[in-house]
């Protein structure tokens, strides 16, 4: 088994010696900081994203996130967006879920012309360990990398559309079927999001997103032979009981989401939101997850 | 003899005969009042008297500052006399870009910080809202008014234009979220002596629809 601190001590170092690089960068440039932090209630009605009602699995979970780094300006139209960030989920019922991911993102955004309206695109790259509280299959790092355009409309509208490309891979391999792959969390895949913002009040925004991604995923399941000739991996997943197995599957999943969000002065906001996920497999396989979240965010 | 008489006879019949000197009609100030429909004061209400008679003082072009801190324009709403110049010291220690587009005054300040060195003068009346291009909810408003007698309400919805030339006047009030056309705000006021003239308006203001500086999820980066 992999000794989180090994794995985690030399991101911290990491992390130290690129915040104070990219400090001494932000000052040099006159640059702003970031400092974003939250936390989320989240409800969660099919967490291993099973299809059939005895592997359909509920639970809650307490996630927590920060993210600080310099935002050095470029010229008068680009923004560098340096940050570090780590995010913390702690469940109630799959406990062996509990996670923490340290990561770095950087984005580089450019606006063309000036004022509220004008539009902007950007890129932008993130990388984070994930380091679960005792799941081997899960351990590992994500990757992702994108480019999105956006622009507001008038006084009320702000449309958004982002394209990624996320890759995961893991540390383990622990085949659980002799000849199948046990990497079930070696992941990759395609994301094209959509997204609306309206501005109902002074302090309350709306938003709503539709989300496909066409890739790979994870479904946790009791043996399952229609699932089982859609795989491409499998891996016995003890997080969610014994006689689970966790199953790599090439899907197509559609995100739909809402969600309201209230200003607290200018630096916080309470937010609530709903998505609903349908995933679609080879062989006849569909799931559905529907994602409920209330939390609190703060930017500095 | 007869001459002296004569010249102080004269002197008398001119003494009764002739009206004295004008009475000097005095100056006077105008007390204005503005609540919103809940009767509840409103801040930052441009207030201006324009003669419409008589004479008034002479338009008189001042220095005035419009600051950057914590990432807001200070004050909020400036009232300025037409052909005033405004500097924008950036008191913040990261960089802004103002800008407006208004037909008013047209101008751009690119990046910058502590305080740009030529001032932007604002040689038309209007109003002129203010940007930073980094930074989208940071808004501000200039209005430029065409007489000296102009002034913006304190936090009680309460200012006093003084020192009015004797006149006839018509008084407009203005906030960057007044339902309203300013010119529905109209009033005609009369100025003939020291005392103040009291003026009231209760105001129907529109949300404040600009983008929010409060964090929204999935919305990361840089605010």
């Amino acid at each position: 088994m992999a000794d989180p601190v090994k794995i985690l001590a030399p991101i911290v170092v990491l992390f130290v010696i690129a915040a104070y690089l990219a400090g001494s960068a932000a000052r040099a440039a006159g640059a702003s900081w970031i400092l974003d932090a939250g936390a989320d209630a989240i409800y969660e009605d099919n967490v291993g994203l099973g299809q059939l009602n005895r592997d359909i699995k509920s639970d809650t979970a307490i996630r927590a996130f920060a993210s600080a780094g310099p935002a050095i300006l470029l010229g008068d139209s680009y923004v560098l967006s340096l940050t570090a960030d780590v995010a913390g989920k702690l469940y109630e019922r799959f406990t062996r879920l509990d996670n923490v991911a340290p990561g770095l993102s950087a984005e580089l955004k450019r606006k063309f012309g000036l004022g509220a309206e004008a539009p902007w695109a950007r890129v932008f790259g993130s990388i984070a360990r994930l380091q679960y509280d005792d799941d081997l299959i899960r351990d590992g790092w994500i990757y992702r990398l994108g480019v999105g355009v956006g622009k507001r409309f008038g006084e009320r509208w702000d449309l958004r559309l982002d394209y990624a490309y996320d890759r995961r891979l893991v540390d383990h391999e622990m085949p659980a079927v002799r000849g199948i792959p046990g990497d079930v969390y070696d992941l990759s895949g395609h994301n094209v999001a959509l997204r609306a913002d309206f501005l109902l009040s002074e302090t309350i925004s709306l938003f709503g997103s539709y989300a496909i991604r066409v890739g790979d995923v994870v479904s946790t399941t009791q043996q399952n032979l229609q699932i089982f000739q859609a795989t491409s991996a499998i891996a016995a997943d003890p997080a969610f009981g014994r006689g689970f197995f966790a199953y790599r599957i090439d899907a197509t999943t559609h995100a739909l989401g809402v969600g309201l969000s209230v200003a607290l002065g200018r630096r916080s906001s309470f937010n609530v939101a709903y998505e609903h996920e349908i995933g679609d497999a080879r062989n006849n396989i569909t799931y559905h997850d529907n994602i409920f979240r209330v939390g609190f965010l703060f930017s500095y | 003899m007869t001459t002296l008489m004569l010249a102080l006879a004269t002197a008398f019949v001119l003494l009764v005969t002739c009206p004295g000197p004008a009475r000097v009609a005095e100056a006077g100030d105008i007390r204005a009042f503005v609540t919103d429909q809940a009767g509840r004061p409103i801040e930052d209400v441009v207030v201006r008297a324009v003669a419409v008679s008589g004479t008034t003082l002479p338009v008189k072009p001042a220095r005035e500052t419009v600051d950057q801190i914590n990432k807001e324009f200070v004050p909020y709403v400036k009232p300025i006399v037409v052909e005033s110049s405004v500097t924008f010291p950036n008191k913040d220690n990261i960089r802004h870009h103002v800008y407006s587009f208004s037909p008013a005054k047209t101008f751009e300040l690119p990046l910058y910080i502590g305080t740009p060195a030529t001032p932007i003068v604002f040689d038309r009346p209007g109003v002129v809202t203010i940007g930073c291009n980094i930074h989208d909810w940071m808004i501000g408003y200039i209005y430029v008014a065409e007489t000296p007698y102009v002034g913006k309400t304190g936090r009680d919805g309460k200012i006093r234009l003084e020192n009015l030339s004797p006149g006839r006047y018509v008084v407009l009030v203005w906030h960057p979220r007044l339902q309203d056309a300013e010119e529905a705000t109209r009033r005609a006021v009369t100025i003939d002596g020291p005392a103040a003239v009291d003026l009231a308006w209760q105001l129907t203001l529109k949300p404040e629809l600009r983008p929010r500086r409060a964090p929204i999820p999935g919305q990361h980066g840089y605010r």
